[in-house]
């Protein structure tokens, strides 16, 4: 009887297991004919997955997909807001994915690229005849192509600065932000204020890499540190700059004593994009994040009296004040999608459409990603936009190579900095010898 | 209605079960194979199809570079994913490490806590119910639930750090502190407990009272009481509690993936998996990043088949090892 | 424990040593109690917060907000997302109860060769973790269009929970064999007397069950997070609650509170409307291990 029950049971599971094994081929490709603006269209529901998830931002997508289809009647869009990159990828290997999806930042665009998860939207491009070049300023194009493929597009863009609060930095003496992190080290010392019994009021600038936006100080940008070097591997071990910029993380954030680090980013992590921002409540002299931070100080109307600043380099840096990181949404149109032509059209529309990305760059606080929105754009001259804006325009400015490992580089990269930080790495050199040695073995597994 | 519970029940102090065994005996008689297959049918494709194929599966995946939901096509790898695990990446080892330490921190005291408090139970004689329903109450509320209060409770400037300051202790950062996170876990498990609690507490009420009472004729002190009636009578117990915990405590993910991920609203979900620092980064919540956020099904499948080999040692060494510690009155064993 | 009273105040008039007595035996307990009640006394005071104070380590909501509740269901589906839950958990525990009594009873009662080797397979699948097989169920749920729907929630309880089956036999064989066995000399099969005789007597057990499984299912978020934490019509109140944390409502502790409380809420009705069933239940669950 038991035979008989477990060779049923052998029997039907190995039927199974062939059956679940043939994996799905990608969906059949189909001509790519732009869909011409003015032509009619029979009646199309597509499915928009975003990232965004604020009220504010939701209502500004909302908006511009409802002009979107009172100017093209059949074309009705399913808006979902709050979909991170990991929904996605679930949604594809659930074989349901969107018909388009914005994307928060462009680490995964090399992975999605390289595994077929995204059409490369080349085809689709030069029969609508968009010129991407002409169209989308050269620092853009970095992050959502791959190795050739125009993976992505760029919708909206960032720059990152330090904010300082001017009536501080009057206080203690300082008359122009800092341009090297030593200045700035100096700075964040004289910036900082104790209560009666000892404890920390105000800190002058906190640098821990999992803080609100500082890990993009770690990419090493600001003093011209190539995250990968000209043979594709990281040059963690073989950058001395790499070394420099750690211990200098680390002795600026020692220099609190121990524990209040962790205690500030304890207390505030959650609240860095709201009122409670240390920035807003005064509880840091200095805080380096995105562009949208201009949009939440506006918003608190706390009357905060604030400069913006590109981030400072390295003392052993020359030449690159002023670059920055500049990386940003992207739109892409996922390689399953049942609507790819209007999928792209929608994509092409959103990404391109000079009124939409204006006004939701003045919703969400981000810079227009296209030559003709930012000329339009009435932020550009803007004393706090001003500094971000030319960052982007800076030809220092860069985001690190896309690789096949997605978002795992940074990842990793992320966590070697907390570890070293919290003193957990013995030796340094060696530390980040291993580390580069790690993500060029993930980014070899994961490219073949 | 809850007779049958109830005497059951009774077999906690080892009281004679009925003679399923001497009935066998009597009536030796088969069912046809057909019946037996009809009330089994369900189950039996059930265990095929979720239980059997996935393991079987899981271990082709494993040799394999698969990516769900990818287009590249699949190439058998060999051993590579395992050779990966264990030689490439640090996640894997923090993740065993985290597990561990859960097993061998968590588990334990969670036992000794539902072991307390059964005992502080007992001791009550009027209002035994009421005490018994509140320590229980905790158990019923559903992890999720659970793991946001207690985020709420341990806040770096919430209400239990108010309290602790008007006392002048410290001000630990809980979930938001490496060094706190996984103590902060074990408190929410300790709250928890009152399944086991309830458990200790119907072992301990079936020890006789005579034999405390002749233990106190020849003059033995609480310890030595403890350890020569509760101790055999309650040994059951503790064998029971410490298995499950050891297997749920393996696998522990629902508690750690909430708090990691509602601390810190403003990353997104791949930076919130193991917050704060990768110390809450444990065996389950890794394999879920790997399997369901960078969707590499063949390297998660590795993860997964070690884990099933893991929890099956683990039990059959701990079960072993616990034979002789084990006491079991009534002969049941 | 029993010295204890003759040492204790002795040359206390009775009334004193009553007092004192009952404070030794009651302090303990209730200062534990204390602490098992204020996490909860923390979240019913924060959800009658305003979102100004909640999470500010206030404990005393001034002024109180009795609209967290009402903002619930404008921040989240939750009407929806409680139907899902409702759904999940009712279907999936007629689904346990359904087929697993019948495998208990093959287990129980029926006597064949092979019976004791599956039991152990049983035991084996009771054992063996959701994450070991979640990765090939995926990849079969998605080629068959399952996921983002609580069908893959649902359907596989329909064909047995091993925890379920171990639980039911062990009940099952409390029952004296004297009783099927008379009614199998009267000539009834074995799925009368299952239904007849054995179901009958063994109600409790399978409510206990059943309140089990439903639990179960009203509290699990691994398996919703995996099939339905992605989809637009089928979330449950387990997932739900916490992306409720992080759709735009940063830090609404007050509403995740007020959200996390009616989520709790008829587990705690049902808890104490069969508190009986439950406690005997899971001592039971104890005993054999």
């Amino acid at each position: 009887m038991f035979k008989l029950i477990t060779g049923a049971v052998a029997g039907t599971a190995a039927a199974l297991l062939l059956a679940g094994c043939t994996s799905a081929g990608p969906a059949s490709s189909e001509p790519t004919t732009a869909i011409s603006a003015g032509a009619s269209h029979a009646p199309t529901t597509i499915s928009v997955w975003t990232f965004n998830h604020l009220p504010n931002e939701v209502a500004a997508f909302t908006a511009a997909l409802n002009r979107l289809h009172a100017k093209y009647p059949w074309l009705t869009v399913k808006f979902v807001p709050n979909k991170d990159d990991a929904a996605f990828a679930k949604a594809v290997a659930a074989g349901d994915p969107p018909d388009v999806f914005v994307a928060s930042a462009p680490d995964n665009v090399g992975k999605f690229c390289a595994n077929g998860t995204v059409a490369d939207l080349g085809p689709y491009l030069s029969s609508a005849k968009v010129n991407t070049t002409a169209t989308f300023p050269a620092a853009t194009l970095v992050y959502t192509k791959y190795q050739g493929k125009q993976c992505a597009l760029p919708l909206l863009t960032d720059a990152f600065g330090l904010y300082y609060n001017k009536k501080m930095f009057a206080a203690a003496g300082i008359t122009t932000p800092p341009k090297t992190l030593s200045e700035l080290a100096a700075d964040a010392k004289k910036l900082t204020v104790k209560n009666g019994d000892g404890s920390i009021k105000t800190y002058g600038f906190v640098s821990r890499s999992d803080y609100n936006a500082n890990r993009y100080i770690y990419t090493g940008v600001q003093s011209g540190t190539k995250f990968y070097g000209a043979d594709g591997k990281a040059t963690f071990g073989t950058d001395p700059k790499w070394q420099q910029l750690l211990q200098w993380d680390k002795s600026l954030g020692d220099s609190y004593g121990p524990g209040n680090v962790q205690k500030f980013v304890g207390r505030y992590q959650p609240h860095a994009d709201d009122t409670n921002n240390p920035f807003l409540t005064g509880a840091a002299a200095m805080e380096f994040d995105g562009e949208w931070h201009i949009g939440e100080i506006d918003a608190a109307k706390k009357g905060i009296d604030y400069g913006i600043a590109p981030m400072p380099m390295l003392d052993s840096a020359s030449g690159t004040y002023g670059a920055g990181d500049t990386l940003g949404t992207v739109a892409y149109l996922p390689a399953g999608s049942k609507h790819k032509q209007e999928g792209f059209f929608a994509l092409q529309q959103l990404t391109t459409d000079t009124t939409f990305l204006n006004t939701l760059a003045d919703t969400v606080s981000n810079i227009p990603s296209t030559f003709a929105s930012l000329q339009s754009w009435d932020k550009a001259n803007d004393p706090h936009w001003k500094p971000l804006v030319d960052m982007f325009k800076n030809p220092g400015s860069y985001y690190k190579t896309l690789t096949p490992a997605g978002e795992e580089d940074m990842d990793t990269w992320r966590e070697f900095l907390l570890q070293y930080e919290q003193g957990k790495v013995a030796n340094l050199p060696s530390g980040l010898a291993g580390i580069a040695k790690k993500i060029d073995n993930s980014n070899a597994q994961a490219g073949n | 209605m809850t007779t049958t519970v109830a005497r059951s029940a009774g077999t906690v102090s080892g009281a004679p079960r009925r003679p399923a065994r001497g009935e066998r005996r009597r009536h030796p008689s088969k069912t046809r194979w057909w019946v037996v297959l009809a009330f089994l049918s369900p189950f039996v494709i059930g265990l095929a199809t979720f239980v059997l194929y996935p393991v079987a599966a899981t271990l082709y995946y494993s040799l394999t570079n698969f990516q769900a939901g990818s287009y590249r096509p699949v190439r058998f790898v060999g051993l590579n994913n395992y050779r990966t695990l264990f030689t490439q990446s640090d996640n894997f080892w923090i993740a065993v490490r985290n597990t561990v330490w859960m097993v061998v921190i968590m588990v334990p005291l969670r036992t000794a806590w539902a072991m307390l408090t059964a005992w502080l139970i007992t001791r009550v004689k009027r209002g035994r119910n009421v005490y018994r329903t509140v320590f229980f109450l905790p158990h019923m509320v559903p992890p999720v639930a659970a793991a946001l209060s207690f985020i709420v409770l341990l806040n770096p400037v919430g209400p239990l750090n108010k309290l602790l300051g008007l006392f002048g202790i410290g001000e630990p950062g809980w979930f938001s502190d490496p060094a706190w996170s996984k103590p902060s876990l074990v408190l929410m498990a300790l709250w928890a407990a009152g399944n086991t609690m309830v458990i200790f507490s119907a072992a301990m009420l079936d020890v006789p009272r005579e034999l405390y009472e002749a233990a106190d004729l020849d003059g033995a002190g609480p310890f030595r009481k403890f350890r020569s009636i509760t101790l055999p009578a309650i040994s059951p117990v503790i064998y029971f509690s410490l298995l499950t915990g050891m297997i749920y405590a393996f696998q522990y993910f629902t508690e750690a993936f909430v708090v990691s991920g509602s601390a810190n609203v403003e990353a997104s979900s791949n930076e919130l998996i193991g917050y704060p620092a990768r110390s809450l980064l444990f065996y389950s919540t890794e394999l879920y990043q790997q399997g369901f956020s960078y969707f590499k099904t063949g390297y998660a499948s590795a993860m997964a088949w070690l884990l099933f080999l893991a929890i099956f040692a683990a039990t059959v060494v701990f079960i072993r090892a616990s034979r002789r510690f084990v006491h079991y009155s009534g002969g049941d064993r | 424990m029993t010295g204890r009273r003759h040492a204790l105040g002795r040359n206390r008039s009775p009334l004193g040593r009553r007092l004192l007595y009952g404070l030794a035996e009651h302090a303990p307990a209730v200062a534990v109690a204390l602490c098992f009640l204020l996490p909860l006394m923390i979240s019913v005071l924060t959800a009658f917060m305003t979102q100004h104070q909640a999470g500010t380590g206030s404990l005393w909501p001034s002024p109180w907000d009795f609209g967290n509740f009402r903002r619930v269901f404008t921040a989240m589906p939750f009407g929806r997302d409680l139907l899902n839950t409702v759904l999940y958990a009712g279907l999936s525990t007629i689904g346990t109860i359904v087929s697993s009594v019948p495998v208990a009873y093959a287990l129980a009662r029926l006597r064949w060769r092979g019976r004791e080797a599956f039991f152990l397979v049983v035991l084996a699948a009771m054992m063996l973790p959701a994450q070991v097989t979640s990765l090939p169920l995926y990849v079969f749920y998605s080629h068959i269009g399952w996921v983002g729907t609580l069908k893959p929630l649902i359907v596989p309880s329909f064909f047995g929970d091993a925890f379920s089956i171990f639980l039911l036999r062990q009940f099952f064989r409390t029952i004296p064999g004297e009783l099927t066995e008379a009614a199998r000399v009267d000539g009834a099969g074995e799925l009368r007397i299952l239904l007849r005789v054995m179901i009958p007597m063994t109600k409790p057990a399978i409510a206990a069950v059943g309140l089990f499984s439903f639990l179960y299912a009203w509290n699990d978020f691994y398996n919703p997070l995996l099939y339905t934490g992605n989809s637009q019509g089928g979330q449950t109140l387990a997932v739900a609650l916490t992306q409720l944390a992080k759709s735009g409502h940063q830090n609404a502790y007050q509403l995740q509170m007020a959200a996390s409380l009616m989520f709790l809420l008829p587990v705690l009705v049902l808890f104490f409307l069969a508190q009986k069933v439950f406690v005997e239940g899971i001592a039971l669950t104890g005993i054999k291990g």
